[in-house]
Parts: structure tokens; sequence; C-alpha cells
């Protein structure tokens, strides 16, 4: 059966069984049932729920027949072939990158894989994803492109993508894509962030035989509440990320607080943690759960939240940006998004 | 003879599976006990431990177990995902 969300669409309970399974207490068992099963294995494969629903299979929490179970093995299978592709994309790509002097960190799908799930196929992803700091944004673009890596959107006319773009997709010869990020979101939230300060510290994790800097626990935590609030699919896998670094990581909640604050986007952190509960119908209690709950989000910011989630168009989106600049620099970001509006056919 | 993964080998194990690949992006499915073998490949050990290792969690003889493991292992041997000593 599926259940209808705050965003209005509809979830179904398999695969919210699946994203909160390990997490607080366990519900009553779901069956996959023949009549939701290709839309739920759909589902999962959009959402990289895979590996948590065969998990979720495996401890009795969702239930299957044979046959089910043999399309989900197969489908998770699949997920994780791909992973282990993905992740010796991600160390040519920073052998690629690391050569040409650029600061960069791994984050999102194999980061959170190794570091923040109990097991790393529980955590499968579809691309991989760099942070790249400020600085070196133009050297990595140049030197991935120099590399054979093939930018899917054209380059934005004057410096849009440099100075307000959340970054670009590349993708390789063998259509594996990395997703190449200068900040974690465009418009109101997005310009006001200083991304130099997730650099300060970082993680690491061992691929392919060498070490791989990965965001810290704190910073992982921020940029899951960015993709959970403002992320193009707003899927549960998104929310379970932000609950697994809170609950299970145990990241340090009042850090990622206390940089969003720094950044104005305190309301994309508060959303994200009680959106999280809500959806993944979290009865757990949690003084990060309290924060997200107390934390007053303005009008302003509530309707940037909500445009975000509705998935406006990307003018819409980056236009919400005007209030949070410098006045002196409102006339060259709208000649930027004027230029970008006219080279679209 | 004594055998370990490849620590350049990018792997991810489930029941009953396994995935490898290579860094240059070559890549391997294994089913069956492949995935329990692996996991047995952190560190060095003898072909007779891990023969004897999976034998023990599979409730089956060693002899019946040996020529699949050695076969798997001379195969992920050539493909360069484990190395060999001895």
């Amino acid at each position: 059966m599926a259940k209808d969300t705050l965003t209005g669409t509809a979830e179904y309970r398999a695969l919210v069984a699946a994203a909160r399974h390990g997490l607080g207490e366990g519900t009553s068992q779901v069956t996959l049932g023949p009549t939701l099963r290709d839309a739920v294995l759909a589902g999962a494969r959009f959402d990289r729920l895979s590996g948590l629903l065969a998990l979720a299979v495996l401890d009795g929490a969702v239930t299957a027949t044979d046959d089910d179970l043999k399309l989900l093995w197969e489908q998770w299978h699949d997920e994780l072939l791909l992973s282990v592709r993905l992740e010796a994309l991600a160390v040519r790509t920073a052998d690629v990158l690391d050569a040409g002097g650029v600061n960069w960190r791994l984050t999102k799908g194999p980061a959170l894989a190794h570091l923040d799930y109990p097991h790393p196929a529980a955590r499968t992803f579809g691309d991989i994803d760099l942070l790249v700091h400020p600085a070196d944004w133009s050297a990595a673009v140049g030197l991935l492109s120099a590399s054979g890596y093939r930018r899917e959107a054209p380059t934005l006319p004057g410096d849009y993508d440099s100075r307000y773009g959340k970054g670009t997709t590349l993708t390789t010869a063998e259509g594996l894509e990395v997703d190449l990020h200068r900040r974690f979101a465009i418009g109101r939230f997005g310009v006001t962030a200083r991304m130099e300060t997730v650099f300060a510290s970082a993680a690491s994790v061992q691929l392919g035989g060498r070490s791989m800097p990965v965001l810290d626990a704190p910073g992982r935590l921020l940029h899951a509440c960015f993709h959970a609030s403002l992320g193009g699919f707003r899927g549960l896998r998104a929310f379970r990320d932000v609950a697994q670094l809170i609950l299970v990581t145990s990241a340090d909640w009042e850090a990622t607080f206390s940089v969003a604050r720094s950044w104005k986007a305190e309301a994309v952190v508060a959303s994200a943690i009680r959106e999280s509960w809500d959806r993944l119908e979290l009865d757990v209690e949690h003084p990060a759960h309290a924060r997200a709950t107390s934390t007053t989000i303005s009008r302003g910011d509530r309707r940037v939240l909500q445009m975000f989630a509705r998935e406006a168009p990307f003018r819409s989106q980056a236009l919400s940006s005007l209030r949070r600049l410098p006045p002196s620099e409102v006339p060259r970001y709208l000649w930027s998004l004027g230029r970008r509006k006219r080279r679209q056919p | 003879m004594r055998w370990r993964r490849n620590p350049r080998v990018l792997w991810r194990t489930a029941p009953g599976y396994l995935a490898v690949a290579t860094v240059g992006g070559h890549t391997l499915e294994v089913g069956g006990p492949g995935g329990e073998l692996w996991l047995h490949l952190a560190e060095w050990i003898t072909e007779e431990e891990l023969i004897a290792a999976l034998a023990r969690r599979y409730g089956a003889d060693e002899p019946s177990v040996s020529p699949d493991v050695r076969s798997l292992l001379e195969e992920l041997s050539g493909q360069g995902y484990v190395d060999r000593d001895g």
C-alpha cells in the first residue's frame, strides 16, 4: 500500500520499512506483495534503496515470495556491481585531481557507504560526488575535461558557474557520471555558503589501495541535509542518510547547525531533520530532532524550501538568491542568469 | 601457498554474491560461495586454512570443497583480484 507524504508523492510501505530499517523501533512486518512488487522494485532502484530493502527482507522486516526475492537480489547485485565500477572511477578521478594539485573531498554515496552504514552493500549509489575547493574549481573542470570527461550541460557564459553555480555533471566514455560540486545548492541557501569551511578538516576512506579525503561527519551531515531539503529528487534514501548520520554515526550535529547558521541556512538543516523523522516515521527521541523542531523557520526560508521541494524550474530557484546577495552584486547575477536563458533552445 | 585480496581491488559482498573491480575498471561477478571466500582473504591465508573454513561454513567435507576453491582462486588471481604468495 502507498502512503501519501508531505510533498504529495506516494510512498510504498515496503520502501518506508526499508528506508527506516535498523533505526528505532521496528514496525509491523510488511509484505512486498505481487500487486505492488514492480512499482516497489522500480522505486527502490530509482532511489538506490535496493540494498536496504534486501537487508530488511533478510532480517524479516519485509516478506517476499521467492520470485520477488529473485528479482530483488538481481537488482541489488546490479547496483553493487555499479558501485564498484564507480569506486574504481573515483580512484582514477582522484589521481587526476591530485596530480593537478586540486583540493577536493569525496562525499555522498561511497563516503557514506563506507563510513556511515554498517555494511557498504546497504548503501548503493548511481554516481560519484566530489566537492571541489572553490579556489580550484576551474582547474578541476579543466583537468577532467582534458582527461576525457565530458561535460553534459554547456558551460554557462560569464562566471555564473564559478561564482554562483552548484557544479556540473561529467560523463566518462563508459557512461559513468561524476557530479562535481562547487557548492551544495543554488539559490537562497547556496550563495551564502562559504564552502572553504567544510575543507577545514577531513575524514578518509581507503579505496583502491589509496586514501581518499572525505568530508568529516558534520560536513557529510550538512551535505545530506542540503540534498534532503533542496535536492532534485528528495526520495526516502536522502532522509535515511540524514537519520543514519545522526542516529548511527553520531555525527556532531551541533557543528552542522553551527556551519549552517553561519551560511544563513539553518532552516535547511532543521527542515531536513524534521522531514527525516516524519517520512521515516521515526519514534526516536534525539536532541538533534528536538533542536530541529524548535528552530524557527522564517516565512521567506519556508517559501524557498517549498519551492525546491516541488522542483520549481532552475530560474525560479536561482532567483531565490536575490535577497541574499549584496545589492552591488545583483545586476551581475541577473546578467548571468539572463545570458543563460538566451542560450537555452 | 597463501592468498589475500589485492588491496587495490574495489569490492562488495552480499549473501551468495561477490563483485570486484580493478582500478582500471575491469569487473567480475561471482555467485555462490565467492562472497564468503572473499571475506576470508582480508589477510594472508593458506589454501588449506581457506578450504577448511569454507568446508566448515557450508557443512561440507574438504575434498569436495577444494576443487571449487582452487579454481576460483586461480580465476581471481589470473585477473589480478587476489595476490598469491609461494
